[in-house]
C-alpha cells in the first residue's frame, strides 16, 4: 500500500510539476501555482503566478515602433532641463529608421502638435523643428499634451508597430484635468487603444503619484530622472525594451473552478468578478518576464485527488509572427497528507515573487507614514522589509541573487527615512519609482 | 464784405466735410466692429454645435449599443472592458437595480439610487414637450453625466467618461485645424485651449447636459488707431486739397481784377506824367499865337491846329485821370434850365463847324432846380453832344432836351445818325471800349467818355438810358429828385 502510494504521490508531483509550459520559441508561457501540492485539509492561501517570458531574437528584425513623445515645456523647464529633453528627442530620433513613426508633443499653457505622426525619413528637418519649437514658458497643460500624443500615436496605430507615448514632466499639472483620477482615466483609455505611456519625471517637483499612475494604469514605465544629464541614458533604457518588443496586447482570462475564490492580485492590477479574473499587459519584451500573481482560496480535497482549479485564456499579439495567438492552459491542485511532498512541490521562484510583492505593498504603507510625518515608523517597516528580504534569500539561496537588490535597497531607504539631512522631495519620488516598476511583476532574465 | 462772406462760407464747407468726413470713418470702424462680433458670433456658434454634435454621436453609439445587449450579444462587462466611451452603467429592473458597475463607489451607487426611487427625474430636465415622452436621452447630476433609455419598466445607463469625451474634442479640433481661439471650460477647470486668448470674447454656455461648459471665442479688433489715423490722414488731406482749390480759384478771380486795375492805374499814372509836358505845349502855343497874330496864311492857321490838338490832348488825358478818381462832388441847387442853356450856348458853335445843328428842347418850367452837382451833369452833357459830334454827324442835327415829371429830371441828347447795334448798348460803356466800325475808324476817342459818365452819374445817384430812336441814338441822363432842406428853404 505505502509503495502504491509513494509511487503515485511521486507521479502526481512529476504531472504537477508540469504544470503546463508552452515553450514557444520566441514566448514561453508559463502558469503554475506556489503549492501545487497542498494538505488534504489545508487552509492556508495559495498562489498562482502567470508569467509570460520573452527570448531573445536578432535585433535586426525588429519590430516598428510608433511613437509620441510629449513634452513639458513650461517656464519650469527654463535652463539646462530643456536643453537636456531637446537632446534626449533628437538621441530618439537617430535611433530610429524609416519603419519607425515619430511625433512630438509639446505642452505649456496648450498643447501643440509640433511634429505631426510621421514616418523617420527626413531626420534633419525632424531635428530642426525640435530645436525650433521647443522654448521653456508658460504653465503645465498635461492632460491637452498627452491627449494630443495619444492622437497621434492613434494616426498609425496598427497591431504590428510597437505603440507608446513618452511622457517627460517636471512639475505640477496645472491646466486642464488635472487631478490623478482624470489622469489614470486617460491613461487607461490609452491603454485600452494599446498604447503605453512611459512617464518621466524630471527634477523633484513633479507629482509623482501622477506620473507614477499613469504609468501604471496604461502598462508603461515610471522613471525618476533626477538630474536632467541622466535623461539620455534614460531614454536609452527605454528604447532598449520598446526595440526589443516581442508580444503586444496580452490579455489574460482565468476561470476559477467550483470552491476556488479570488482573492485579491498582488503586484499587477486587474478586474476580479466572481469567479473570473482578467488582466491586461501591454508589452513583452525580450529577455524580460513579466507575471501576475493571483491569491486565491482553495477548496477542500481528498488525498490523492486532482482538482483542476483554473482555466486559463491567453490572448496576444505575437509580432515576430506578426499574428494573434491564443493559448489555453489549466492549472491543477493535488492533494496528499504528506508535508514533505508539499515542501517538495513548493514552487521557490513563485514565492520568492510573493514576498517581493508583498515587500512593495509594504513599502507603500511606509511611504504613507512618512508623509504623514512619521517617520520612524517608516523606518521600521522599511528595515523589517529587508530582514524579511534576507530570510527569502537564506530559505531559498538559489534565488538569493534576485531578492538581493530589493533588500539593499530597503535597508537604504530605511535609512534614509531618518536622515534629516535627506531630501524630502526625492525620496518620495525615489518611492514612487520603486513601488511602481516592482508592481508590475518583471523579472529581468 | 464779399471776401469775409466768401472766407466765412470757407470755414462753414470745411467744418461740415471735416465733420461729415469723421462720421464716416467712425462709422465705418463701427461697421468693422460689428462684422468681426458677427463673424465672431457666428464662429462660436460652429464650434458650439461641433460639440454638440459630438455629444449627439456619442448617443447614436449608447442607442445601438444597448440594442446590442437587448439582442443579447455582448454584456455589460465586455462593453465596460472595450469601450473607453462607458465609465460606468447600469440596469434598472421594475424599481430594482439588477445591474450596477464600480459597487464600490459609494456615491455612483446613491446616484443609481436616486433613479431606481424616481424615474421622473430622467426627464425633467430635456422635455420641452410635455405630450412627448422620449424614451432616451441625457441626465446631468453632479458629477455623473449619463445616457439612459426606457423601455417599458427597463432602465438602461452608460455613464460617459468625461475625460473620453475631453479626449474626443480635442482630437475633432486639433484635425481641423482651425484658425479661431477659443477655450472650453467646465467650471473652473479647463478642458481644452485653442490659439490665444484676447481681449475681445463672446461666451456662450452650452446646451444641457452640458450646460455647465463654457465656450469663450476670442477674436482679435483690427487696429483701429492707424484706421482713424488713416482716415483722418485721407480727410485731412482732402480738405486741404478743396482749400488749395478754392483759394486758387480766387486767387485767378482776383488777379483778373487787379489785372484790371493795374491796367487802369498804369494809364493813370502814364498820363499824369504827360500832364506837365502838354500843359507847356498848350500854354507855349497859345502864347505863340497870341504874338503872331499878324503873321499871314498859314502861320496862324497852323497854330491853330497845334493850339487845338494839344487842347485836346490835354482835355484826353484829364479824362483818363478822372476814370481813376473819383471827382470830389459839390452838391448844391442848381438850375438845370440855366444850365442847358448855357450848355446850348457852348457847343452850338462847335457843332455848326461840322454842320450839325444843335435844337434846344425844354419841357419844364424856366427855372428847375434841383440838388445835385453842376460839373458832373456839365461833364455828362458834353460827353454826350461830344460823341454826337464825332459819330453823329450824318444826322445833321442833334437834340438837346430837357425833361421833367414829379420824380424825375431828363436831359436827354438824341442824334440822327447810324444807330448802335443793340447787343453793343452795354458794352460801349465798357473801359476802352469803341465799337470797330466805319463810323469810329477814322475819328480819335479813348473809349472811356461814357465809362466816366456813367461812374459820375452813379455818383448823382442817377442812371444814363440808351435807346435807339429811328434813326439815331438818345443818350439820356435820368435824376431823382432830391428833397433837401435847402432846397425847401
Amino acid at each position: 500500500m505505502k509503495l502504491i502510494k509513494t509511487v503515485l504521490l511521486a507521479g502526481l508531483s512529476i504531472l504537477s510539476l508540469c504544470s503546463h509550459a508552452q515553450v514557444n520559441k520566441q514566448i514561453e508561457i508559463r502558469s503554475e501555482l506556489a503549492s501545487p501540492i497542498v494538505m488534504q485539509n489545508s487552509q492556508e492561501k495559495n498562489y498562482l503566478k502567470i508569467s509570460l517570458t520573452g527570448h531573445e531574437f536578432e535585433s535586426a528584425k525588429r519590430v516598428p515602433i510608433n511613437l509620441a513623445i510629449v513634452i513639458d515645456r513650461s517656464g519650469s523647464m527654463q535652463g539646462d532641463r530643456i536643453v537636456k529633453a531637446k537632446e534626449a528627442a533628437i538621441f530618439a530620433i537617430n535611433m530610429l529608421n524609416e519603419n519607425d513613426t515619430l511625433s512630438v508633443v509639446a505642452y505649456d499653457n496648450d498643447a501643440k502638435v509640433i511634429i505631426p505622426s510621421t514616418k523617420v525619413n527626413n531626420k534633419q528637418k525632424l531635428i530642426s523643428l525640435i530645436k525650433e519649437n521647443i522654448v521653456a514658458d508658460g504653465g503645465t497643460a498635461l492632460f491637452a499634451g498627452l491627449s494630443k500624443g495619444i492622437h497621434q500615436v492613434e494616426k498609425q496605430l496598427s497591431k504590428d508597430n510597437v505603440n507608446r507615448i513618452i511622457l517627460l514632466s517636471d512639475g505640477q499639472a496645472n491646466i486642464g484635468p488635472t487631478s490623478v483620477q482624470e489622469l489614470s482615466e486617460l491613461a487607461i483609455i490609452a491603454a485600452k487603444k494599446n498604447i503605453s505611456v512611459s512617464t518621466f519625471g524630471i527634477g523633484e517637483d513633479y507629482n509623482e503619484l501622477l506620473m507614477s499612475s499613469i504609468a501604471s494604469y496604461s502598462d508603461g514605465n515610471h522613471v525618476f530622472v533626477n538630474d536632467s544629464l541622466d535623461l539620455e541614458n534614460v531614454f536609452v533604457r527605454e528604447f532598449k525594451d520598446v526595440m526589443s518588443t516581442v508580444a503586444q496586447h496580452v490579455k489574460i482570462n482565468i476561470y476559477l473552478k467550483d470552491g476556488v475564490k479570488p482573492v485579491r492580485l498582488l503586484g499587477r492590477d486587474g478586474i476580479i468578478k466572481d469567479n473570473q479574473v482578467t488582466v491586461t499587459m501591454n508589452q513583452i519584451y525580450s529577455n524580460q518576464e513579466k507575471y501576475i500573481l493571483l491569491e486565491v482560496e482553495q477548496p477542500q480535497g481528498k488525498v490523492g485527488e486532482e482538482k483542476t482549479i483554473a482555466e486559463i485564456d491567453l490572448v496576444y499579439d505575437n509580432l515576430l509572427d506578426k499574428k494573434t495567438q491564443k493559448e489555453k492552459q489549466s492549472v491543477k491542485l493535488a492533494y496528499t497528507d504528506n508535508p514533505e511532498a508539499v515542501k517538495k512541490a513548493l514552487r521557490q521562484d513563485v514565492v520568492t515573487e510573493i514576498e517581493i510583492q508583498e515587500v512593495n505593498e509594504n513599502s507603500v504603507k511606509a511611504l504613507e507614514l512618512y508623509n504623514k510625518g512619521d517617520r520612524k515608523a517608516a523606518q521600521k517597516i522599511l528595515e523589517d522589509n529587508s530582514y524579511r528580504l534576507e530570510a527569502v534569500a537564506d530559505m531559498y539561496p538559489e534565488y538569493a541573487n534576485r531578492v538581493k537588490d530589493d533588500m539593499q535597497w530597503n535597508k537604504k531607504m530605511a535609512a534614509d527615512a531618518v536622515n534629516d539631512n535627506g531630501n524630502e522631495k526625492a525620496y518620495r519620488k525615489e518611492m514612487a519609482e520603486k513601488q511602481q516598476n516592482t508592481k508590475l511583476g518583471v523579472i529581468k532574465k | 464784405m464779399k471776401k469775409l462772406a466768401v472766407i466765412l462760407s470757407c470755414i462753414i464747407f470745411v467744418m461740415a466735410l471735416s465733420y461729415l468726413g469723421w462720421r464716416s470713418i467712425e462709422h465705418e470702424v463701427l461697421m468693422r466692429q460689428y462684422q468681426q462680433r458677427t463673424l465672431a458670433q457666428s464662429r462660436l456658434e460652429n464650434i458650439k454645435s461641433s460639440i454638440e454634435s459630438l455629444l449627439n454621436q456619442r448617443s447614436v453609439y449608447f442607442i445601438s449599443l444597448i440594442q446590442l445587449l437587448e439582442k443579447g450579444v455582448g454584456t455589460f462587462d465586455n462593453l465596460l472592458q472595450s469601450q473607453s466611451d462607458i465609465k460606468n452603467a447600469f440596469e434598472i429592473r421594475h424599481n430594482n437595480i439588477v445591474y450596477i458597475s464600480n459597487s464600490n463607489d459609494l456615491q455612483w451607487v446613491k446616484f443609481v439610487e436616486s433613479i431606481k426611487y424616481d424615474n421622473a427625474i430622467l426627464i425633467s430636465p430635456n422635455s420641452s414637450n410635455e405630450l412627448s415622452q422620449p424614451t432616451s436621452g441625457w441626465y446631468q447630476s453632479y458629477d455623473h453625466l449619463i445616457f439612459w433609455s426606457k423601455q417599458g419598466n427597463i432602465i438602461k445607463g452608460f455613464e460617459l467618461s468625461t475625460i473620453k469625451f475631453a479626449l474626443d474634442i480635442i482630437r475633432l479640433f486639433e484635425d481641423q485645424s482651425i484658425d479661431d481661439n477659443f477655450s472650453l471650460y467646465d467650471g473652473s477647470k479647463q478642458i481644452y485651449v485653442h490659439g490665444q486668448s484676447t481681449m475681445n470674447n463672446i461666451n456662450v454656455m452650452l446646451d444641457y447636459p452640458l450646460q455647465n461648459w463654457q465656450l469663450t471665442y476670442y477674436y482679435s479688433s483690427p487696429n483701429f488707431v492707424t484706421f482713424y489715423w488713416l482716415g483722418g490722414g485721407i480727410l485731412f488731406l482732402f480738405i486741404v486739397l478743396v482749400i488749395g482749390i478754392v483759394c486758387y480759384v480766387y486767387r485767378e478771380y482776383t488777379r483778373a481784377i487787379r489785372l484790371a486795375k493795374q491796367q487802369v492805374s498804369f494809364v493813370g499814372q502814364v498820363s499824369h506824367e504827360f500832364k506837365t509836358p502838354l500843359t507847356n505845349i498848350t500854354l507855349y502855343s497859345e502864347m505863340l499865337k497870341e504874338q503872331l497874330t499878324d503873321e499871314p496864311f498859314p502861320v496862324p492857321e497852323y497854330l491853330d491846329v497845334i493850339t487845338s490838338e494839344s487842347q485836346r490832348l490835354t482835355r484826353l488825358v484829364q479824362n483818363v485821370l478822372n476814370l481813376n478818381k473819383p471827382a470830389k462832388q459839390n452838391f448844391k441847387a442848381v438850375n438845370l434850365t440855366l444850365l442847358i442853356e448855357r450848355v446850348y450856348q457852348t457847343f452850338n458853335p462847335v457843332l455848326k463847324t461840322k454842320s450839325l445843328q444843335l435844337n434846344l428842347i425844354l419841357n419844364s418850367n424856366k427855372n428847375h432846380t434841383i440838388f445835385t452837382d453842376e460839373d458832373s451833369v456839365m461833364q455828362i452833357i458834353s460827353n454826350f453832344l461830344s460823341n454826337a459830334e464825332k459819330y453823329a454827324v450824318d444826322g445833321k442835327k442833334v437834340d438837346l432836351s430837357l425833361t421833367t415829371n414829379d420824380k424825375q429830371t431828363i436831359i436827354t441828347v438824341r442824334d440822327y445818325g447810324r444807330g448802335i447795334p443793340k447787343h453793343l448798348l452795354k458794352k460801349i460803356f465798357n473801359p476802352f471800349y469803341r465799337i470797330n466800325s466805319s463810323i469810329t475808324e477814322g475819328v480819335s476817342g479813348t473809349g472811356i467818355g461814357l465809362t466816366i459818365a456813367n461812374q459820375l452819374a452813379q455818383q448823382l445817384q442817377g442812371t444814363i438810358k440808351v435807346t435807339n430812336e429811328n434813326p439815331g441814338t438818345a443818350f439820356s441822363l435820368i435824376l431823382t429828385e432830391h428833397v433837401h432842406e435847402d432846397f425847401n428853404r
